[in-house]
């Protein structure tokens, strides 16, 4: 779109004045004084330019969980590797779960623009609890991963994020920060747009065939959509 | 421009100037042709940020490795990189990232699954090459007190005493804030182990891994 540059061409029997002339140039200063937004071509404001002030890209936020003291959480078998049918991490009324607000398309490696979602994790978990014999050894397992949910409603879990935490004994409570960190490229969602994210837990028991549960005091997720550039 | 435009305003009864009237007009189309500054630009104009270009804001590399981790065992699955015990840092995951921005902070974030309890296991962040103090994880000290190796309780100075980290599987991550020149750089995720550590070198590692970079403009 052209600019509204104001500015009067100077035809023949027109007075040729100083009034004249410095009207004409008035009216050119005051517009280039005020460009508009489409007077700029995509892509020509840098660095320099940016009024620190710019949000890039909006839906960064988090959901935090602090449940005032440990509750015991009910999570599923390990499914397997990248596998639905983790438990969601909930404080009894809601998921550890963010919406971006907007399904977010994410641009392939070799471009700038929305080209990643850095995603932040942590979870209080103060210990591992044998539901059925209050057992607990080395060889049974909490495991926490990362989902995120297209935008036709599907969770996809994300394998490269789960993570296992052991544990002594039952009464040895281990009140240990799990950190997972994750970028969410496109080469992880193909061509979906990615709309929210969630944390989720599940458990692995070698050594009988009890359910374990976690006992979890606080939880913590945050996305940050990145506007950038993403080399190859 | 703004507070300077025209640079030779023409006054009544000024006989015009030529070269006056050719300053005025080259003025203009100087600042147009390129030399556009705050002071032409409306305030707040810059709500789309289409307009900007991507790298002016971030810049983003990465490492990942994601595979079956094996919770049941002491096993080495195929994708466990496996410190090998040379006490002396060994690199995990590394990625390289060129700096284009002499104002640039550099954020790293790594997380990574480690995997069987190893005796004086340490991790830690590195810019080519150079292990960031502060970001270094674990310890090749025995601890002093009764404590847990592998959930299982142990006597300081027998030959299996504690180092940290002590679970068998034990989720990690570290980051830095790094302001750093231009340049091209290589980031990387160490570990050490001590050499004389009891487990075989593969089966003390880390599973599935990523290290992340971005480097801040603004």
């Amino acid at each position: 779109m052209p600019v509204d540059v104001t500015y009067t061409p100077v035809e023949d029997q027109d007075a040729f004045d100083a009034a004249s002339v410095n009207s004409r140039f008035t009216g050119v200063g005051n517009s280039i004084d005020d460009l508009p937004t489409y007077a700029l071509k995509d892509g020509a404001v840098g660095d320099p330019h940016i009024n620190p002030g710019v949000t890039p890209v909006s839906g960064a936020g988090q959901d935090v969980y602090d449940l005032g003291a440990p509750r015991l959480h009910a999570v599923a078998l390990y499914p397997g590797y990248q596998t639905l049918g983790w438990t969601v991490i909930n404080d009894g009324t809601t998921n550890l779960q963010y919406d971006f607000g907007s399904d977010l398309t994410l641009l392939a490696q070799g471009s700038m623009g929305l080209t990643g979602i850095l995603v932040l994790l942590n979870v209080h978990l103060e210990r591992i609890q044998d539901t059925v014999d209050a057992t607990v050894n080395t060889g049974q397992y909490i495991a926490f991963a990362i989902e995120w949910k297209d935008s036709g409603g599907t969770w996809h879990p994300m394998g490269r994020t789960e993570r296992f935490v052991s544990q002594g004994s039952q009464t040895q409570y281990i009140n240990m920060d799990i950190p997972i960190r994750t970028l969410i490229t496109r080469a992880d969602t193909t061509t979906n747009a990615i709309r929210e994210i969630r944390a989720v837990a599940s458990y692995v028991n070698t050594v009988d065939a009890d359910t374990l549960g976690a006992w979890i005091r606080k939880g913590n997720l945050i996305g940050i959509p990145l506007y950038a550039d993403y080399p190859t | 421009m703004a507070h300077k435009y025209p640079p030779w305003p023409i006054s009544n009864l000024q006989v015009v100037s030529t070269e006056d009237f050719n300053e005025n007009v080259q003025e203009f189309a100087d600042e147009v042709g390129g030399a556009t500054n705050e002071q032409n630009l409306k305030q707040n104009f810059l709500t789309d940020i289409a307009r900007v270009d991507g790298g002016a804001v971030m810049r983003l590399a990465k490492s990942e490795v994601g595979f079956a981790s094996d919770p049941a065992g002491f096993s080495s699955p195929g994708g466990r990189f496996g410190i090998p015990r040379t006490n002396s840092w060994e690199i995990i995951a590394t990625t390289t990232t060129d700096i284009i921005s002499p104002g640039c902070i550099l954020m790293v974030h790594a997380s990574w699954q480690h995997a069987i309890d190893g005796p004086g296991t340490l991790y830690a962040l590195s810019v080519e090459s150079q292990a960031i103090p502060e970001t270094i994880l674990g310890g090749v000290e025995g601890d002093n007190e009764l404590t847990t190796r592998g959930g299982l309780a142990v006597t300081t100075g027998t030959s299996d005493s504690t180092y940290a980290p002590t679970r068998r599987r034990m989720p990690m991550a570290s980051q830095l804030l790094l302001p750093l020149p231009e340049g091209k750089y290589s980031v990387s995720l160490l570990g050490r182990i001590l050499d004389g550590s009891w487990h075989t070198s593969a089966a003390i590692g880390v599973d599935s891994r990523e290290l992340i970079c971005i480097q801040l403009f603004r």
